[in-house]
């Protein structure tokens, strides 16, 4: 993955780096709006992060200015304006995620990630598969190699979302806002333990555990190893 | 800052409208009065005058028909036989002389001089000295007179004496004066009594202001039990507002110190076990393990500012959520997310119970508090307890209930528990930061609702009530608008 980071605080901005490339990705920083976008113009990146706060031209410019060139390189904002409006104001910009300060380094790699995937994937699949692991869309059915199962609306949302993601990390708050649209932190393990009722109907006695919980991290479905 | 209000205020408004007022009625009365005295008056006359005519036309035809000497001779017995005990009062006085002027019958000795042409109009005529000779006739100064033009030249003079009038006129103009006078001081006095008692009220409400401006959030205008008028209910709502600035003056004050205090804990475990790694030499599992529960921590601290500081949003933000809200469907969802949870710990969630209803506010913010309130009642419930969760619509509300059997509120500690950072003894063995219920709060009252803690016996039952005086209602058509 080739990111490429529009940050201002320089120190935020060498963690960033090192961390990305610690993770084996390749990442340079630009600390100036005008630059930035620039940059992100004429050179190749997979994905873009951008501070909201820049000197120069601020974040939501810088996107909105790309989106209207036709670039259409996924960007994630980083920002310390939490509250909705000023999410919606991030989202209706043109950039593809949202993420607030402070944040862990696992969550905004996680979500790069899934942007990074979500612009390769172009076309939707109608059926998303993961060895043995088939969910439809279209007919809404689940079925892990010959035993078909049920799913409630909302752990069928899930599934699909994993499976979307299948091989990556996907983080609680991820799901939290992809699947149930809820931007809070419930605080406790609820959304383990949902997890764990869903882990209950996909992995039984004797097959394959594809979704793994991954500790301090999140979730993963795929094989294991 | 020298204080902005003096004690007692320059220009008194309440007491120069109120006099203005009490005047104005004074002005308009007397008016009327005026008027009606000036229209008895002129009725008085005009009988006086009917009477005249009358008498003078007729005496008139009287000469016509039976010639001259009868008219001298009724004239003289009509004229008064002035004794001392006659009555002047309404007398009728009469005149009749000849084309000279020589006198022919009548109590006049001369025509009276302050007559200059004979007319049929009414005069009324001042009587000189000597011109009514007879004793008795010295008290009349004013008549009321209708003079006649006989057809030879000759003059006739019917008059009235003005003595009763003058008397009647004297008598109303009194009793005018007096009911003005009554009415005069009882306005003012009025006014003064409505003035005194809007100003004591006046003065009620911002004494109690500058003593809350000094710092005396506690302090509430006082409000009778029967509340009834305009007076009450500002206090009322003045009342409200401080109550409201105390809560969260507080809650400000309240969370200062206790981030203060809270998060003095984890910051001074964290720089102890770095301090310790420092004294020693550690391994690199030990580091490893060091630098995972540091962070842990942090983030613990970071949660902690990120629920005050979406209490402060809340708290401050404008309340104009526009976004239409399925209650029901947001119920079904959040009892899906907790369904699980509440069955690994032998919770048992009461069967769903939600009415369809549509609300405008946040799904996020109701989802945040609804989800904090279900997590709490599951957290603190017994294994086989019953938490019960609804949303029952009962005429203008609707309710969110959440009900748990575990070891509740006690009634004391209800109003203090809703404030930042408070933990209840019982509580703090369980995972928390005492900021769930403060951040209910701060959206209940973002979104317009009540929040109610009530004893479930046993246990705690909160109820969020979303009521109709508030716009908070939609109805199933605002899904439809564009």
């Amino acid at each position: 993955m080739n990111v490429l980071v529009v940050e201002d605080d320089l120190e935020a901005a060498a963690l960033l780096l090192e961390a990305l490339r610690e993770t084996g990705h390749a990442a340079r920083a630009i600390s100036d709006g005008r630059q930035g976008l620039e940059v992100a113009m004429t050179e190749p990146c997979d994905v873009l992060v951008v501070d909201r706060m820049l000197p120069g031209m601020d974040g939501l410019s810088l996107v909105t200015a790309l989106r209207a060139s036709g670039n259409a390189t996924p960007v994630l904002i980083l920002s310390a304006l939490a509250d909705v409006d000023h999410r919606i104001q991030g989202l209706r910009a043109g950039s593809d995620d949202y993420l607030i300060k402070p944040y862990a380094y696992t969550e905004l790699l996680a979500r790069l990630e899934a942007l990074v995937r979500r612009k390769r994937g172009e076309f939707a699949p109608s059926a998303l598969r993961v060895a043995d692991l088939e969910l439809n869309r279209l007919t809404r059915s689940v079925r892990r190699g010959r035993r078909h199962f049920q799913l409630k609306p909302r752990e069928f949302r899930l599934l699909e979302y994993l499976m979307m993601h299948a091989r990556q990390v996907v983080t609680r708050t991820m799901l939290l806002e992809h699947v149930w649209g809820y931007h809070f932190d419930p605080g406790s393990n609820v959304v383990d333990v949902y997890i764990s009722r869903l882990r209950g109907k996909v992995d039984e006695q004797g097959e394959v555990p594809l979704l793994q919980t991954v500790r301090g991290l999140g979730y993963r479905l795929g094989e294991p190893g | 800052m020298a204080n902005p209000v003096d004690r007692k205020p320059r220009r008194r408004r309440v007491l120069r409208l109120a006099i203005l007022y009490a005047m104005s009625v004074c002005a308009i009365t007397a008016l009327l009065l005026g008027l009606l005295y000036r229209f008895t008056g002129e009725q008085l006359y005009a009988q006086i005058d009917a009477g005249l005519d009358a008498e003078a036309r007729a005496l008139g035809q009287l000469e016509k028909r039976e010639g001259r000497q009868a008219l001298v001779t009724t004239v003289a017995a009509r004229a008064g036989d002035w004794g001392p005990l006659v009555e002047v009062a309404g007398a009728r006085l009469y005149a009749l002389v000849d084309p000279a002027g020589r006198r022919l019958a009548g109590d006049f000795a001369t025509w009276p001089s302050t007559i200059s042409a004979a007319a049929m109009q009414p005069l009324t005529i001042h009587v000189n000295r000597g011109e009514l000779p007879q004793r008795g006739t010295d008290l009349i100064d004013d008549i009321r007179a209708v003079t006649l033009r006989l057809p030879d030249g000759s003059r006739l003079l019917v008059g009235q004496a003005l003595n009763e009038v003058k008397e009647l006129k004297g008598q109303a103009f009194l009793a005018i004066l007096l009911s003005l006078a009554v009415v005069a001081a009882t306005a003012v006095i009025g006014a003064r009594l409505l003035a005194s008692r809007i100003q004591n009220h006046l003065l009620a409400v911002s004494d109690t202001a500058r003593a809350v401006m000094d710092g005396e959030l506690s302090r509430r205008i006082q409000v009778p039990l029967k509340q009834s008028d305009e007076f009450d209910e500002l206090s009322l709502i003045i009342n409200a507002m401080i109550e409201r600035i105390e809560q969260l003056v507080t809650s400000l004050r309240v969370t200062t110190v206790n981030v203060a205090h809270d998060l003095r804990s984890p910051v001074s475990r964290m720089r102890s076990r770095l301090e310790l790694l420092q004294l020693r030499r550690p391994s690199l599992s030990e580091y490893s393990a060091a630098v995972s529960e540091t962070i842990a921590e942090t983030d613990r601290i970071l949660r902690v500012f990120q629920a005050i500081l979406d209490i402060a949003q809340i708290e401050t933000g404008a309340a104009d959520d526009k976004e239409v809200v399925n209650l029901s469907e947001l119920c079904q969802d959040l009892r899906e997310l907790y369904a699980p949870m509440a069955d690994e710990r032998g919770v048992e969630l009461s069967a769903a119970r939600y009415t369809e209803v549509l609300l405008h506010g946040s799904r996020e913010l109701l989802a945040q508090a609804i989800s904090n309130l279900l997590d709490n009642a599951i957290k603190y419930s017994p294994a086989g307890g019953k938490v019960r969760f609804d949303a029952i619509y009962n005429g203008a509300k609707v309710d969110v209930v959440v009900a748990d059997q575990g070891p509740g509120i006690p009634e004391k500690d209800r109003a203090r528990v809703l404030d930042p950072f408070v933990r209840l003894d019982e509580s703090r063995s369980t995972p928390g930061n005492g900021l769930g219920l403060a951040l209910v709060r701060a959206i209940a009252n973002r979104c317009g609702a009540a929040l109610y803690l009530l004893d479930n016996r046993p246990g705690l039952c909160v109820v969020l009530r979303f009521s109709r005086q508030r716009p908070e209602l939609a109805t199933a058509s605002d899904l439809n608008e564009p």
